[in-house]
């Protein structure tokens, strides 16, 4: 579903990703972990057509970013990191004005609207402004957001960063309901067991290059814990 | 008042003046040549085709028989063809009246003398003068001064506003990237963005010219001295029209410094001198009498749209100073929106680290 080759970004001289290469199946969750500076916004940027590559090739759902960067974009639901709300919309019409940007139908993006917020229990909160929502119920917000349009893939950059408990775990569980539901997620994060939660496989990205990838059970059969993978890798790197 | 230092230095400047039948008075031609900043010229048009074309500012019309009539002690008329609407042949026109005046009193001296009377006994009062002009008819004399300029930074402010909202306001509620990864093309973005920040200046500035011809509207055609503002319906229609092409280039230059920067702190660093040069070029048009210039002014932005809007509201409208505005206006903001599309298409500058 998601195809990465040979991916490099360089800022300036700076390589922020440095030749990954990974490939996500359909229906999968794919972590992509490492710590602050790794690379994995950058990356999630490039596979979301807000950057372009420096070097190397992305397809998704079949697309190539360069070439049909308009193709990609109706295929991905991207969350970035920051929640970014406008302040004085409701819930309701910042998803709306979102669906209008992606070209739905007002009677479309309504019925949506109606069950994404069911299954986000956000229902109560629909017609209150961004400005007045809790935190958890803003990353709800910017979720219905990044999915309205129903693509296949979805593209979720620390999407519990700065969450409590119980909105992480609202959160998570309906990543694993998508997954249930056909989705292809590209998930990152810093936190190890949040990972060996929910995904299926996993990448190590540490100074914008892929250390390690594999299979969660796998590794965790292996290594005891997700952790332990991580801090092991890095510490290869490092020494 | 920056104004009263245009009318002095108009003053001290050389206005040419014709006198027709000037060829039976050698002695009225050298009154008027040496009373100091007038000088006489000779003119082949009808008098007021001259004074149109700025040939000359003013031009006298003297019997054939003037000399025979001031000596034969008879009536004499002079007539004074002069331009109310242009400041240069206003001033003339004073300097002119102040000349013959002098020349008037200079005749009736010679005249009491020659019959030994003292000029005094003609003199038995002394008047100070006192500026009784109503409030109405100074303030429409204001207006077609401040107006211009009050209107374009209106404009100017009100665009930089809304496209620093628009642009920088995104990157810094971070809803920048959640926009661009939607159906809708950056090309698109960017278009909209562009007509919401000159849609709202247009309101701000329609709001501002109703209020005005509501508050204004029974002086519509004021009278001042010698000066008039037309703010009339066609007046306030063009006027609007072009606000709104100032308006489209400064939508254009204000998002594309604004997309430029990373926050609204330092679209703001950019922005206010920015401001403050619009400021200048708007009340520059102070330094310049509308009567005599040259079409420089009217290559530069934002100037020439003062001075245009000045030229509607005193009814001098000029079809090619409007034309070089038109353009030069045009011109600028082709480049600015240039850019703009340009940088948001960058992503090196749109997330400059
Ligand atoms: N627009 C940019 N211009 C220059 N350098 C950048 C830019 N964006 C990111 N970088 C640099 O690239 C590197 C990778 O950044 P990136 O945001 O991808 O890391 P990350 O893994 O998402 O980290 P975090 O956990 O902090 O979100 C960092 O060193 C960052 O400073
Ligand atoms: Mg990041």
């Amino acid at each position: 579903m998601i195809i990465i080759q040979n991916l490099t970004k360089l800022f300036g001289k700076f390589k922020a990703v440095d030749s990954i290469n990974i490939e996500i199946n359909k229906g999968e969750i794919f972590g992509l972990l490492g710590l602050n500076g790794a690379g994995k916004t950058t990356t999630q940027r490039m596979v979301s057509t807000v950057f372009l590559p420096s070097k190397g090739d992305i397809i998704v759902n079949g697309n190539d970013v360069r070439t049909e960067p308009a193709k990609v974009r109706k295929s991905i639901g991207f969350l970035p990191t920051e929640v970014g709300l406008y302040d004085r919309l409701t819930a309701n019409e910042v998803v709306k004005y979102f669906g209008i940007l992606n070209d739905l139908d007002e009677q479309e993006i309504d019925e949506r609207i109606k069950k994404l917020f069911e299954k986000l229990a956000l229902t109560e909160y629909a017609n209150k402004r961004c400005s007045k929502l809790s935190r958890g119920n803003k990353q709800k917000v910017a979720i219905a957001r990044a999915i309205i349009h129903e693509p296949p893939v979805f593209i979720f950059d620390e999407p519990t960063s700065g969450l409590d408990v119980l909105s992480s775990r609202a959160v998570l569980d309906f990543t694993k309901q998508c997954k249930a539901e056909g989705k292809t997620i590209l998930y990152s994060s810093h936190l190890m067991n949040e990972a060996e939660e929910i995904c299926d496989r996993i990448g190590i990205i540490h100074n914008g290059k892929i250390l390690k990838t594999g299979n969660v059970k796998e590794l965790v059969k292996e290594y005891g814990k997700l952790e332990n993978v991580f801090i092991s890798s890095v510490r290869g790197e490092k020494s | 008042m920056l104004f009263s230092s245009t009318q002095e230095r108009i003053g001290e400047q050389t206005q040419y003046v014709a006198i027709i039948n000037y060829e039976v008075s050698e002695s009225f031609v050298q009154l008027i040549d040496n009373s100091g900043s007038l000088k006489v010229v000779n003119i082949n048009m009808p008098p007021d085709e001259s004074i149109r074309n700025g040939t000359v500012a003013v031009v006298l019309e003297i019997p054939k028989d003037f000399d025979q009539r001031i000596k034969n002690e008879q009536l004499v008329n002079i007539t004074i063809y002069y331009d109310a609407s242009s400041r240069t042949s206003t001033i003339a026109y004073s300097k002119i009246m102040q000349v013959l005046g002098m020349y008037r009193s200079d005749v009736v001296d010679n005249r009491l003398e020659s019959r030994e009377i003292d000029p005094k006994i003609l003199q038995p009062l002394r008047v100070f003068a006192e500026n009784v002009a109503t409030e109405d008819e100074v303030s429409g004399y204001m207006l077609s001064l401040i107006l211009p300029p009050l209107l374009a930074i209106i404009v100017a402010t009100g665009g930089m506003n809304a496209a620093i909202d628009l642009t920088v306001g995104e990157k810094e509620r971070h809803t920048l990237e959640a926009l661009l990864v939607t159906a809708t093309s950056r090309r698109d973005l960017i278009t909209g963005k562009f007509l919401a920040v000159v849609t709202t200046t247009l309101l701000s500035i329609a709001f501002i010219m109703l209020s005005l011809s509501g508050s204004v509207g029974y002086l519509s055609r004021l009278q001042i001295q010698q000066m008039e503002i037309y703010l009339t319906l066609q007046t306030s229609i063009i006027v609007f029209l072009i606000l709104t092409l100032m308006a489209i280039m400064i939508a254009a230059l204000g998002m594309a410094i604004a997309s430029f920067a990373k926050s609204f702190k330092e679209a703001n660093n950019y922005l206010t001198p920015m401001l403050f040069i619009i400021v200048i070029l708007s009340f520059g048009s102070y330094g310049i009498s509308i009567d005599d210039v040259g079409i420089i002014p009217f290559l530069i932005p934002i100037l020439n749209v003062t001075l245009v809007i000045q030229e509607v509201l005193v009814n001098n409208f000029n079809a090619i100073h409007m034309l070089v505005t038109i353009s030069s206006t045009l011109l600028v903001s082709m480049i600015m929106i240039i850019i703009a599309s340009w940088i948001f298409h960058k992503e090196s500058v749109l997330f400059r680290a």
